[in-house]
């Protein structure tokens, strides 16, 4: 080609023979140069993954089902996109054929396929970040450990629930929400008294640090229930014999003490009317002996008085007695009501705004990888309590990176669609654009050939 | 070379054509059940790195088909290997290149470290490691 246009003209004294570099179009080697750019991107995405997955800390990684990934949607999306793979490819022999209204329409098909793959993939994000998924912190409620920032983040989050509840009930709103409000407030003082304080007074008190842990892990799995934590589920078993034990233990501690106070009690009634009978002896005793009272006399009236004295003080001690007594009880009295409150949350009751914990997560460890669902945070959305997802971060960072950019070629290659299909008719003179963005439309889907075990099966 | 170019825009009925790609589609959709019911069988339960490999390969396998035929690869002249093979190897050495400082990172860790680390909870109960002394302690210094 080259050649016959240098024939043509006459300053020929060099004569250049052009060949072009490769046997295709301009268009597709430069496609392919951009591709071959493509493969190390999507490799070091990939290859970064595959190495912080499984260089994590030894079973820490999110299981599918602990971070909502549904298999499923991932098979349809995976075949949405061969779909659209079909269609391209029947798009590109359309075209080669001068047969434009097909191809025209086949690519349309393309487009609507991956339209429809890119909204698939939106339901999925936001059912992450429906449960607090994100890929950085500032919305993000995942903790990678439930150790005391945890608990303490858990606390802060409730203690600020309650400021606004009480905040907007204070602003008066109307009755029916009021009443909501109040409902919240419940539970929020529940929450924070029986189980973030009951958690907290457990850690600092107890001498187990296994029970420590099996304490926090239980913390972490009631509000957001993993799969790897169903032990979880055996820690309360043991928990509720101790606070039972504990409500035993207490009981009769009680009761001897009421049984102390109602003595106490008796015995300053008794001092007191004493005194008081006494009083009235001595006057008697005064009045009879007049302004001058014999020997004899005197030493009656000082005898009483001394009987006097001492009946106040047996009062006087009786009443100091009560007081600490009544103390005493208090303390007792409170630490079965914390112990009580605790019972309460694990088996239920009718006066609890909470349900039992144990009703509240669903452990159903029959298939392959093991589904756990429910707990405090999908019990009551609006709590949204910060997580435990060990190695979460990490995950919620490599998912939301590989699937976006993925998302973003996607997205690219819809908007070139959209761009060609506004174009001149695809006959044969257009059919290698047609074959060009078919060439990136596969390399896309590619790429979700690899993303979509090692995201969604693995 | 200037003639199988021209050819492929003429002849291109004998490559191709809409029978072989339905195939190679038919094909794509076995696969990818195969690696679904590969995840969610008993041989993933026993055995998962077996599983993994399985549905890694059944991934390369999609990928080749999706390059061979789709991409047009298998009819293409020998540039492609210029294109395809040495951006593979960069990618290879890419990957490999990550495992000793980011893949076997934990391997290394300091006892500061695993402290700051999420841990399996499996740690706690079973393994008397010193990490779990360490955070006993650091959870007293708490209060």
């Amino acid at each position: 080609m080259a050649t016959a246009a240098h024939d043509h003209d006459h300053h020929g004294h060099i004569r250049l023979e052009y060949q072009p570099a490769l046997p295709i179009p301009n268009g597709k080697v430069c496609l392919w140069l951009f591709l071959s750019t493509e493969i190390m991107f999507f490799a070091a995405l990939i290859g970064a993954y595959i190495v912080l997955r499984f260089g994590a800390p030894g079973g820490t990684w999110p299981g599918v089902h602990d971070v909502h990934v549904v298999e499923t949607l991932g098979a349809i999306n995976t075949f949405v996109l061969i779909c659209s793979s079909v269609t391209i490819v029947l798009a590109l022999e359309a075209a080669k054929r001068d047969q434009t209204a097909k191809a025209k329409a086949l690519l349309f098909l393309t487009l609507a396929l991956g339209t429809l793959f890119l909204g698939i993939k939106a339901v999925e994000y936001k059912s992450k970040f429906d449960h607090g998924i994100y890929p950085q912190y500032p919305h993000g409620l995942v903790y990678d450990k439930a150790d005391m920032y945890y608990l303490q983040a858990v606390r802060t989050r409730l203690q600020k629930h309650r400021a606004d509840l009480e905040k907007e009930l204070s602003d008066k709103p109307s009755e029916s929400r009021s009443k909501l409000l109040r409902e919240r407030l419940d539970v929020v003082d529940t929450l924070l008294t029986s189980y973030v304080g009951w958690t907290e007074r457990q850690i600092a008190t107890s001498d187990d640090a296994a029970w420590r842990f099996a304490q926090m892990d239980m913390f972490a799995f009631y509000i957001y229930p993993l799969a790897r934590n169903t032990a979880a589920t055996s820690y309360l078993k043991e928990d509720l014999r101790i606070v039972k034990a504990k409500l035993a233990e207490l009981a009769p501690q009680m009761e001897a003490s009421k049984q102390q106070i109602a003595k106490y009690q008796e015995q300053i009634e008794s001092s007191k009317s004493k005194v008081e009978a006494l009083q009235k002896q001595i006057d008697e005793a005064k009045k009879a002996a007049g302004e001058n009272p014999t020997e004899q006399q005197q030493a009656a009236i000082e005898k009483l008085e001394a009987e006097q004295a001492a009946a106040a003080k047996v009062q006087t001690e009786a009443t100091a007695a009560m007081t600490s007594a009544n103390a005493a009880l208090q303390a007792v009295e409170l630490e079965w009501k914390a112990a009580d409150g605790r019972r309460k949350l694990i088996e239920g009751d009718s006066n609890s705004p909470i349900p039992a914990l144990r009703a509240i997560v669903e452990v159903d460890t029959s298939g392959v990888h093991p589904k756990v669902h429910g707990g405090l945070n999908e019990h009551f959305s609006w709590l949204r309590l910060p997580l435990h997802i060990p190695s979460g971060n990490m995950w919620a960072s490599t998912y939301f990176l590989l699937t976006g950019f993925h998302a973003l070629h996607v997205a690219v290659g819809l908007l070139v669609f959209v761009i060609v299909l506004l174009g001149r008719p695809l006959n044969r003179a257009r059919a290698n654009v047609v074959e060009n963005i078919g060439l990136y439309w596969h390399f896309v889907d590619l790429v979700w050939i690899f993303l979509f075990p090692l995201l969604y099966l693995f | 070379m200037n003639e199988t170019h021209e050819h492929s825009e003429v002849t291109h009925d004998h490559h191709g054509g809409n029978a072989k790609y339905l195939a190679v589609f038919g094909a794509l959709i076995v696969l990818t059940a195969i690696s679904f019911f590969l995840a969610n069988s008993s041989v993933y339960e026993t055995s998962p790195q077996v599983a993994r490999a399985a549905m890694l390969a059944v991934s390369c396998a999609k990928a080749m088909l999706v390059m061979l035929f789709f991409m047009h690869l298998l009819w293409e002249a020998n540039w492609k290997y210029v294109l395809t093979i040495p951006a593979s190897l960069m990618s290879v050495f890419l990957v490999l290149m990550l495992v000793p400082d980011v893949g076997r990172r934990t391997e290394k860790y300091s006892l500061e470290r695993w402290r700051h680390a999420s841990e399996p909870v499996e740690a706690h109960h079973e393994e008397s490691e010193p990490h779990a002394e360490s955070e006993a302690g650091e959870e007293e210094a708490a209060h």
